[in-house]
């Protein structure tokens, strides 16, 4: 389950590259190509190293103008949304 | 005696000759990228397939049909171990098709499962599944003035300057019945029977591409949705309908290359245009679409720069 707290950070399995601006992935684990649009791809970079998921809320918020529930719900559902295809690792909580 | 052909941007030496590529004949002298020459496979014995390679690893692969044996080394040879009531012909087929795209996946050389037509040094490329209709939509585009370039299997490389060169591939259509009575064909020489299909036809074409052209598109042949014509294909859309429109795709799996493949099909997707096309029902209305084409390529593309280089003197 991932919550505000949480460290997440990219898998190494899929290959990544960007087309169009946007990430590309194809994980063989996984057997399909992932695409993840522009906000996602922003994401992606900023996941490189091991982030907290508010860190990520935050540093949205700031570029957009987005409220902070919000911010965190897409946020946290999109990452879940990764992590059930393999494409990043909970890396552990951050202290609150 | 060696017979030196240009096929799919590559010079391949061989032994014998092949017919079917005799207009892809290239002068001898220069070096050659692929060398095809007979001998004897020491442990084909035993070994029984009919067009599946039964043994791949990165370096060499190894495949066998009734009577044949052929063993593709690191992109750059292909043994063939042939016994003396071999029929010929189907040794020359799976050559030039199975054997010649596993020595392109070792070179990593990009072949899409597609047919292409270059009109005015422009080329455009038709892919999809058997029986969408790449080659009779081929067709249809020389009938209106097209040159052919390649037919089922096209090479395609990235130019320095960032352009995408689709290069000659087999100089004839292999055309359904059906479709070759659509064509308004005047002269030229009788289709031949195709060795695999007995509906099916070789149709040789007069004008055909010699040397690599620009590709401007790629379109995906798709079953009438009865929606939108075209619909272009981004990001990851794209980059999975080329890797998935790869010809013989499932052998990149056997040699460890998915990854490499992947990237390449991404560098392509982003080079290129990418459109899914819904063909229209219907053989009568290719005819139609293949003017459509040929009409698009009559518009005069606007230069790198916006096209503001002309100014009006006041």
């Amino acid at each position: 389950m991932i919550g505000p707290d949480s460290v997440v950070v990219r898998d190494n399995e899929p290959i990544t590259t960007m087309v169009d601006a946007e990430v590309v992935m194809l994980s063989v684990r996984a057997g399909a190509y992932f695409g993840l649009g522009e906000t996602g791809s922003e994401i992606w970079t900023m996941i490189e190293h091991p982030q907290a998921v508010a860190k990520i809320c935050g540093a949205l918020q700031q570029r957009f103008e987005v409220n902070e529930a919000v911010c965190r719900r897409d946020v946290i559902a999109f990452l879940t949304a990764l992590h059930r295809h393999g494409l990043i690792c909970l890396v552990g909580q951050a202290k609150p | 005696v060696q017979y030196v052909y240009q096929l799919h941007g590559l010079r391949l030496a061989s032994e014998f000759d092949l017919p079917q590529i005799a207009l892809r004949q290239a002068p001898p002298g220069l070096p050659v990228d692929v060398l095809v020459h007979t001998g004897s496979i020491a442990d084909r014995a035993g070994v029984v397939s009919q067009g599946e390679f039964v043994r791949a690893d990165a370096e060499s692969a190894l495949m066998t049909v009734p009577g044949v044996g052929y063993l593709a080394n690191a992109g750059h040879e292909v043994v063939v171990d042939a016994e003396p009531d071999a029929d010929l012909t189907l040794m020359r087929l799976y050559l030039l098709g199975s054997v010649l795209g596993m020595i392109c996946h070792q070179r990593g050389l990009f072949l899409l499962h597609a047919s292409a037509v270059a009109f005015g040094g422009r080329a455009i490329a038709f892919a999809g599944e058997q029986g969408a209709g790449k080659s009779t939509l081929a067709a249809h585009c020389i009938e209106g003035g097209a040159q052919l370039v390649a037919d089922d299997v096209l090479a395609l490389t990235l130019a320095a300057d960032g352009s995408v060169l689709a290069h000659p591939g087999v100089p004839y259509l292999r055309l359904w019945s059906q479709s070759l009575k659509s064509l308004r064909r005047r002269g030229g020489a009788d289709p031949v029977r195709d060795w695999w299909r007995a509906d099916k036809f070789q149709v040789a074409c007069d004008a055909v591409a010699h040397r690599p052209v620009p590709l401007e598109g790629i379109y995906i042949l798709e079953g009438d949705r009865g929606t939108r014509l075209v619909a272009p294909l981004r990001g990851a859309l794209a980059v999975a309908a080329l890797a998935s429109q790869s010809y013989r795709v499932e052998y990149v799996d056997l040699i460890g290359k998915r990854g490499d493949h992947f990237l390449r099909a991404a560098t392509f997707a982003a080079a290129v245009e990418v459109a899914a096309l819904a063909r229209p029902r219907g053989l009568d209305r290719l005819p139609d679409l293949a003017r459509t084409f040929a009409a698009m390529a009559e518009v005069p593309r606007v230069p790198p720069g916006g096209g503001r280089q002309t100014s009006i003197e006041a």
